[in-house]
């Protein structure tokens, strides 16, 4: 009896240390299939149909490559990416934007891509967007392709204007600033009636704050992402600006994500919100009658926030793999592709070479085309996204629940930036 | 029987041949209960037991993910000392536990006494107490965001027909600390009601009856029978109070994110963010292990100071 427990229990003990090691799979570029690649990306909007049915079409297209995407929401990615990639367990390609580059190149986790551009490579850099392909550089070194690339634009409701007896959208940012004024009502009685000019969102979202700031000479970080520029007096005056606005003419709910504000524009609670291509499609089904014009014009310039995402590819990629990610990446570049992905989805083509008019089906995706001067925020610097999450948003959300002044607040905030960026 | 007690003792003694007898039997038990142990011994330790040294030894170090990993002594627990962001972490937890574990301890006993009477619909009131427990709390926290959202929530609009405001929701920071303690308390107080609901289901009836004829008034009886037989699930009950509610995280993750401006960030919140947003592994550890000694103190101290208290009859 006791010789048989012991036997049971050494059985039970290997039966779970089996377990627990797991086994190995092998590379999906074994045997004589097509070469499998994995490609994760979050564009989880009403992009994501257009993007599943270009994807089907590559797979149905020949039989050498499959690619297996997954689509999940960008936070959710960012947080699983770096932690898969460290287990080997990466996905071959990632769409991800230029602002998160720096922190996985450094790290060693992506794959250069010189070879993508040179002459006999899959893509020719003369008709893709200029600032996608800089913005994929990091030391010197290639490291993506372009997937999308645009502005945010501000989008505006006419009704809600017709209702203040407004007919025109704002040309200047004063002008924006006072017709959010005019616009919103705010019920005291039930504020799940409000009407609010703009929704100006402080986190988790195509940042307004850059676009803002800059046009007025100010700006969060300077072009070299050396030193930060909320100290400024420009930024002060501006932050100051924007705060009074806010806290006393209401004329903006505060600490909105870029999801709030999208669904108070979508509900016909708030009457502009500056945002990307990605919202159209959803104005549409909601039956917002609305416009989209450039974010108006600053004392000191007018610029727009550029949207990019590139595609990367693992370090650890065999050949194949890289094969089958290049045949990919050119037929993602294609002017069949790009322009079905543009009429899909309103953002304008990666292709230069596409003439507006085959373009026509989708007039917003015209209107996108025409964003005045794209900057991108801070692609390039290290700690962008640590610096955006502990720094950034935090001193913008006190800025307007009125915890200190705006001075005191930029100058920490500036101190802090300067302090890490010294040290890394 | 006693008569024959004495002719066992003068039995000659042979001491030493006993123990050694005993003495390898008593070592073969110990091999076979420590094989039994094996299965659990080797799970615990790979998925318990090496994570945990495993993340002392990182945090030790200035891991980040890059390429070069350098031994940094005690320097991330010195940092933690001089760490704002820390400190606020901290005393965000000490509040949220300081008021969910004993409002939910204290509602679970009230529940409890009142659901162990006869009553209409008394399944139908425990299931419906003890539901929030059986849901993901994720979901949840989902659920009541939605709920309370200032522009949108069905229960803000509830709430502005009774002239009750709820001003910028989650987004106010006066706000956004007691809705997640409110959510938390939600959530644990059906699991601790159950639990002594169980408690209170094992007191022998006799005792009560025996107050009772003595002519004990019910608030006697709760004081001299009923709460010192319970001390054992109330022991139990403020340990796993204490310990969740130093574990606070979904709901916070879901409904605030640790905003606005960190003001409902835990250390739990913090660990994550430094060590999953931030890539500071080395520093996220080091708070890891600071919340295990805190955890760990406390739960040491209320053992004995319950243990002192348990009563049997």
């Amino acid at each position: 009896m006791r010789k048989k427990s012991l036997v049971a229990a050494v059985m039970l003990g290997a039966a779970s240390l089996a377990a627990c090691s797991g086994g190995d799979t092998d590379d999906a570029a074994s045997g004589d299939g097509p070469v499998t690649i994995t490609f994760w990306n979050g564009f989880t909007s009403a992009d994501r149909p257009v993007l599943e049915g270009l994807v089907e079409e590559f797979n149905d297209s020949q039989d050498d490559y499959t690619v297996d995407m997954t689509i999940i929401p960008w936070d959710t990615m960012y947080q699983q990416l770096m932690p898969a990639y460290q287990a080997g367990e990466g996905p071959t390609l990632v769409a991800m934007d230029p602002a998160r580059l720096p922190g996985y190149a450094s790290r060693g986790v992506l794959a250069p891509m010189d070879d993508l551009y040179a002459p006999d490579g899959p893509l020719d850099p003369e008709v893709l967007p200029r600032a996608s392909i800089d913005a994929t550089v990091y030391e010197d070194t290639q490291y993506g392709a372009p997937m999308s690339a645009g502005a945010g634009m501000l989008y505006w409701n006419k009704t809600l204007f017709a209702n203040a007896g407004l007919t025109e959208p704002p040309t200047t940012l004063e002008e924006m600033a006072d017709y959010a004024a005019q616009i919103t009502a705010i019920d005291p009685n039930d504020e799940t009636k409000s009407v609010y000019g703009i929704a100006l969102p402080d986190h988790e979202s195509l940042s307004p704050w850059p676009v803002l700031l800059w046009a007025e000479g100010g700006g969060i970080y300077d072009d070299e992402g050396s030193r930060s520029l909320l100290a400024e007096p420009e930024s002060v005056e501006t932050m100051q600006y924007w705060a009074d606005k806010i806290r006393n003419e209401h004329i903006s709910p505060v600490g909105l994500s870029g999801a709030d504000a999208d669904a108070l524009l979508l509900g016909g609670r708030a009457a502009m919100h500056i945002a990307g291509p990605w919202l159209s499609s959803g104005m549409v089904e909601a039956g917002i009658d609305y416009g989209v014009v450039p974010v108006p014009s600053g004392s000191e310039g007018q610029f727009s926030p550029a949207v990019s995402v590139n595609i990367h590819l693992d370090a650890d990629a065999s050949e194949a793999e890289k094969e089958a990610s290049y045949a990919f990446l050119e037929y993602w570049n294609s002017t069949e592709v790009q322009q079905q992905w543009a009429v899909g989805t309103s953002y304008p083509p990666n292709r230069s070479d596409i003439p507006v008019e085959d373009l026509a089906e989708n007039p917003t995706s015209v209107a996108f085309t025409e964003a005045v001067n794209p900057k991108f925020y801070q692609a390039g610097l290290l700690d962008f996204a640590d610096l955006e999450r502990n720094v950034v948003t935090p001193t913008f959300q006190r800025i307007f629940a009125g915890e200190g002044e705006v001075q005191d607040l930029l100058e920490q905030a500036a101190e802090q930036i300067d302090a890490q960026l010294g040290a890394s | 029987m006693v008569a024959s007690a004495p002719t066992v003792s003068q039995e000659p003694a042979r001491p030493v041949p006993a123990r050694r007898r005993r003495s390898s039997i008593e070592r073969r038990r110990t091999r076979a209960a420590l094989l039994f142990l094996l299965p659990a011994f080797s799970v615990l330790g790979v998925f318990v037991f090496w994570p945990m040294i495993s993340a002392l030894i990182t945090s030790f170090t200035n891991d980040r993910y890059l390429d070069t990993v350098d031994w940094v002594g005690f320097a991330n627990y010195q940092r933690l000392l001089d760490d704002d962001r820390f400190w606020t972490a901290l005393e965000n937890t000490a509040v949220y536990t300081l008021v969910t574990a004993p409002v939910s301890v204290l509602l679970a006993l009230g529940l409890a006494l009142l659901l162990n009477q006869r009553l209409p619909a008394r399944g139908l009131l425990r299931a419906a107490i003890f539901l929030p427990w059986v849901i993901s709390l994720g979901i949840s926290a989902i659920a009541w965001s939605a709920l309370i959202d200032p522009q949108i929530g069905m229960l803000t609009s509830w709430l502005s027909s009774l002239g009750i405001s709820i001003g910028d929701g989650l987004r106010d920071p006066s706000v956004a600390m007691p809705a997640v303690m409110l959510v938390g308390i939600w959530r644990n107080v059906g699991f601790f009601m159950v639990m002594y609901l169980a408690g209170l289901q094992q007191i022998p009836q006799h005792l009560k009856e025996a107050a009772l004829l003595d002519g004990a008034s019910s608030a006697q009886r709760f004081r001299h029978v009923t709460w010192p037989l319970l001390a054992n699930t109330t022991m139990f009950v403020v340990v796993i109070a204490a310990i969740f509610a130093f574990q606070a995280f979904d709901q916070i993750y879901v409904m605030t994110g640790g905003g606005p401006f960190f003001q409902t960030e835990t250390l739990v919140m913090l660990i994550y963010g430094t060590a999953v947003l931030d890539y500071d592994l080395g520093y996220a550890t080091a708070i890891s292990w600071v919340l295990v000694a805190i955890v760990l103190t406390l739960s040491l101290a209320q053992v004995r100071f319950f243990g002192k208290r348990a009563v049997e009859y």
